[in-house]
């Protein structure tokens, strides 16, 4: 029996819907990955498909039945060194991840059980990176699994056997002190695109595209622009960008989105005057050049360290294709994705002190307060960003996007870093204080929450004692699914926020959950081990987050 | 600094032998790099300057994971620590540290071993003070 005859009717009414869009979406990407993505039963690319929902067309695991889920299998990677941040993929009943230091594993997405595995092997000098070992995931199509190295490869493998095809290296980490590939590149027609970490070092962060079956390099785009209005001096050789969260490719208007990181030093503006583009900012790229379309800059002259990385979500309403971006300091901007016009703003989180504001019509931040050389000030959001990276979920059948979110501050001292006293892979802070706080108003909070993307209005919200630091899932089933902090995951009524079921998988969730179909059943896929520097420099407001075990384990569930 | 550094030297090439704790000297052999620490004396690690030196480097260079006074982390906070080895200390950020998930990259290959005992320095003058 094929999966999809194994479908039950539920399942198969979405189908049909999924699969007229999927006719479309083939049509328009020429590509087999996403007749794949198309398929209900699939996961098969990073959020699910290049729209950013992270939403599963899957109704066989319901509000009604969410109750009886249970552990189907498990899967451990073996190497738990920053936990596991991957967003797995599963394509046509095998499934696509990749863990810590690079290792990659098909599973039959049935049982768990390993089809094969590919551990790559990395220049040592990858441990001397602070964000080594950080790893997002595989990006699966035309036949290959490509992953992106702590050693700055990117990687072809044969999808069936495992075997490596092409490997190309695009960065020298000795030269730009660690910097490194962390999220999987992703298709954009012949094209695979990504960029790497840096925003916090002093080094000049870029975006690269290689050929799908040779590997070859196509074309870099220099997040740094060149012009000395934008980069007085030689401080664009050292002012950070790069762009370390994958990027989404809308076929139909034929542009990469991609968002870039912060300028560097992360605090100390004073030392780069000018905008600083292309860092805190939106680019939309031709994929077949690397052209810049167009670009809008959240940031100018950033100096919160509010980069630009996370998930588009990219909407159809009333005929204007929009794109609702997240930027780190907290503000959500609607844009007409086909020009880069700035629709609307809203603020996400509730204390924002860097600006007073951001104009609705063109994004231009209003009263800023920069940090001041020598005088401690206090801003919120902090580093950690009105959210950390992993990306919420969008449910069309409710209209609404569900998304982690956090509420703290930092105080920071400004001070000027003498570049050569630089020891490698530190940050690139420019602070002589730097300490992550709780609100002027009272203790550091975190939530749930769901919001109309478009205006910003509040549906729910659950409250959280330690922030949500995992990847959201929507489903059909009228559900959305949320890993915590303690390693709890959680089902919730999407319409309201109701607790439906928990499961405690032992350790804290930094991935992002998935749901897909393999022999008939709708599975929920969770990916559990805590990791990352974050838990650690926030430990001081969640002490609690000095207690949470590490790990790395796929935890499938089903229902009997 | 410098200054210090230089009597650390001087001290090294005379053969003088102090510890930190029990004022005897200790060479810390680096096999990988075949550089020789050399343990400073308790009196140079409660030394002001170097505390301070240290300080400043600590938070430039550490504070992104564990604060800039030791409380973050995903250990026990600087300041609850008590009797705390200095060669310890040294030893964790010479050479790095991998705890079940926890990493923390090496930093003897580009931070001077006078400047990392200058970093134990501050990191031990916190210790024993909880606040």
């Amino acid at each position: 029996m094929s999966i999809k005859q194994g479908m039950t009717n539920r399942v198969k009414r979405c189908g049909r819907t999924a699969g007229v869009l999927g006719a479309v979406l083939m049509a328009l990407h020429g590509g087999q990955v996403l007749a794949d993505s198309a398929a209900p039963g699939n996961w098969a690319e990073y959020h699910s498909d290049f729209r950013g929902w992270r939403f599963s067309a899957l109704e066989q695991i319901n509000k009604t039945n969410v109750k009886k889920l249970k552990v189907a299998w498990m899967h451990q990677s073996g190497d738990i060194r920053h936990g596991l941040h991957a967003t797995p993929l599963a394509i046509d009943g095998v499934l696509y991840y990749s863990g810590s230091s690079n290792r990659v594993f098909a599973l039959d997405a049935a049982t768990g059980v390993e089809i094969w595995h590919y551990y790559a092997e990395l220049d040592p000098i990858h441990e001397k990176s602070i964000f080594s070992f950080y790893n997002r995931g595989v990006t699966v199509g035309r036949g290959k699994v490509f992953i992106g190295t702590s050693d700055g490869h990117m990687i072809a493998l044969d999808q069936k056997t495992g075997k490596e095809l092409w490997k190309t290296q695009l960065i020298i980490p000795k030269n730009c002190h660690g910097c490194n590939f962390t999220s999987p590149p992703q298709l954009a027609g012949d094209m695979l695109i990504g960029g790497h970490t840096g925003g916090d070092h002093a080094q000049r962060g870029k975006i690269f595209a290689v050929k799908v079956d040779t590997g070859e390099k196509a074309w870099v785009f220099d997040t740094i622009k060149d012009d000395p209005a934008s980069w007085p001096g030689d401080t664009g050789k050292t002012g950070g960008g790069g762009a370390w969260l994958p990027g989404q490719y809308d076929a139909k208007n034929n542009l990469f989105f991609i968002g870039t990181s912060n300028a560097a030093p992360d605090f100390d503006n004073s030392s780069r005057p000018g905008d600083n583009l292309y860092t805190a900012s939106i680019l939309a790229l031709r994929p077949s050049n690397g052209e810049l379309v167009w670009f809008h800059q959240e940031v100018p002259n950033d100096s919160w360290d509010f980069d630009s990385p996370y998930e588009f979500l990219l909407i159809e309403k009333d005929g204007e294709s929009l794109m609702v971006h997240l930027n780190k300091g907290g503000h959500v901007t609607v844009l007409n994705r086909k020009t880069g016009k700035v629709v609307k703003v809203w603020p996400m989180a509730e204390n924002i002190n860097w600006v007073t504001g951001v104009d609705a019509k063109t994004g231009a931040l209003q009263g800023r307060v920069d940090p001041v050389a020598g005088k401690s000030l206090t801003f919120c959001p902090s580093v950690l960003g009105a959210r950390s990276w992993n990306a919420g979920a969008y449910s069309p059948n409710r209209g609404l996007w569900y998304t982690n979110a956090i509420e703290a501050c930092n105080r920071v001292t400004m001070d000027s870093q003498v570049i050569k006293d630089l020891a490698f892979s530190q940050p690139y802070f420019g602070v002589s204080d730097f300490e992550v706080t709780n609100l002027p108003s009272g203790k550091a909070t975190s939530r749930l929450a769901a919001y109309d993307p478009l205006t910003g209005k509040l549906a729910w919200k659950v409250e959280y004692d330690l922030p949500g630091l995992g990847g959201v899932l929507a489903t059909a089933g009228s559900l959305v699914f949320n890993g915590d902090s303690r390693g709890w995951v959680h089902a919730y009524d999407d319409k309201n926020g109701k607790e439906l079921w928990n499961f405690n998988t032992g350790s804290g969730i930094r991935g992002g959950i998935i749901s897909y179909s393999a022999g008939g059943k709708q599975y929920i896929l969770v990916p559990s081990g805590f990791g990352s520097l974050v838990p650690g420099f926030s430990s001081i407001l969640w002490p609690e987050f000095k207690n949470v075990r590490g790990g790395s384990t796929l935890i499938a569930f089903t229902v009997e | 600094m410098l200054a210090k550094l230089t009597s650390l030297i001087a001290l090294v090439s005379l053969g003088i032998a102090v510890n930190a704790t029990t004022a005897r000297a200790a060479d810390n052999t680096d096999s990988t790099a075949g550089k020789v620490s050399i343990t400073p004396t308790a009196e140079q690690i409660s030394d002001p300057e170097w505390i301070q030196s240290g300080r400043k480097k600590f938070v430039k260079a550490c504070a992104y994971c564990h604060g800039q006074e030791g409380d973050s982390g995903k250990n026990k906070a600087f300041r609850e620590r008590i009797d705390w080895d200095p060669n310890q200390i040294h030893d964790v950020i010479a050479n790095g540290r991998q705890s079940g998930s926890n990493v923390m990259p090496a930093w003897k290959d580009s931070i001077d071993d006078e400047l990392i005992w200058n970093m134990v320095a501050y990191i031990r003058s916190l210790s024993g003070k909880p606040r």
